[in-house]
């Protein structure tokens, strides 16, 4: 009995442990030169696409 | 749903210009934004630019899930599908172009595909690919349509068509 509580213990430390990898995900924006500069021109709606 | 860090913006010191793919390939192949992911531990880099000519931004379409062209997960001994793992973690967009754009192609860099018109024959591609998703909810000929967008819809019209 005590050797059963003990082994779901572990197995519910382990799966905590697995899933806690998966908490975050870290997303880094970078803006290059090109997007700093003042020439930049606003995009008609309607005109540009997305890929 | 996974909670996401998201980092201040970093300069990244290089010039991008052209159309959105050379714009991409430039970002992608920099040493520098390789630097800058490994150096922050990035899972995912969003590349801001400017002056793309005729698009808004584009993310990797290899694994993409597809309305009618099913990805299937390819797993490794540790059930990892790592394909995409040194070309599948950028986007790039225009910063001239609208906000939602970044979370279209943050969509993209989590495996979503675009969203197809009923009807339609190609998988994602320009006018038919940002459609609004549409479900019957009752059969015909009731047809009580249901539309829904998703972040890979054409939430502004802002995509051709």
């Amino acid at each position: 009995m005590k050797r059963n509580l003990m082994f779901t213990i572990f197995l519910l430390f382990n799966s905590t442990t697995l899933w806690a990898l998966d908490q975050h995900i870290k997303i880094l924006p970078v803006y290059t030169s090109t997007a700093g500069s003042g020439t930049q021109v606003m995009k008609i709606m309607g005109a540009p696409r997305l890929l | 749903m996974v909670p996401a860090n998201v980092s201040s913006p970093v300069p990244l010191n290089i010039s991008l210009s052209g159309d959105v793919i050379q714009q991409y390939e430039q970002a992608e192949g920099a040493q520098a934004l390789i630097d800058l992911r490994n150096s922050n531990g990035a899972d995912l880099v969003i590349a801001f630019t400017s002056n793309v000519i005729g698009d808004c931004g584009m993310a990797p379409n290899e694994y993409w899930i597809n309305s009618t062209i099913p990805t299937v997960l390819l797993a490794n001994a540790q059930g990892l599908d790592l394909r995409g793992k040194d070309d599948s973690y950028i986007a790039l967009v225009d910063v001239g172009c609208s906000v939602d754009v970044t979370a279209h192609e943050l969509g993209h860099l989590f495996g979503a595909g675009h969203v197809m018109a009923p009807g339609e024959s190609r998988p994602y591609l320009f006018d038919d690919s940002h459609a609004d998703a549409q479900f019957f909810n009752i059969p015909p000929p009731i047809n009580i349509l249901v539309n829904y967008r998703t972040i890979v819809s054409d939430t502004e019209a802002e995509c051709a068509n």
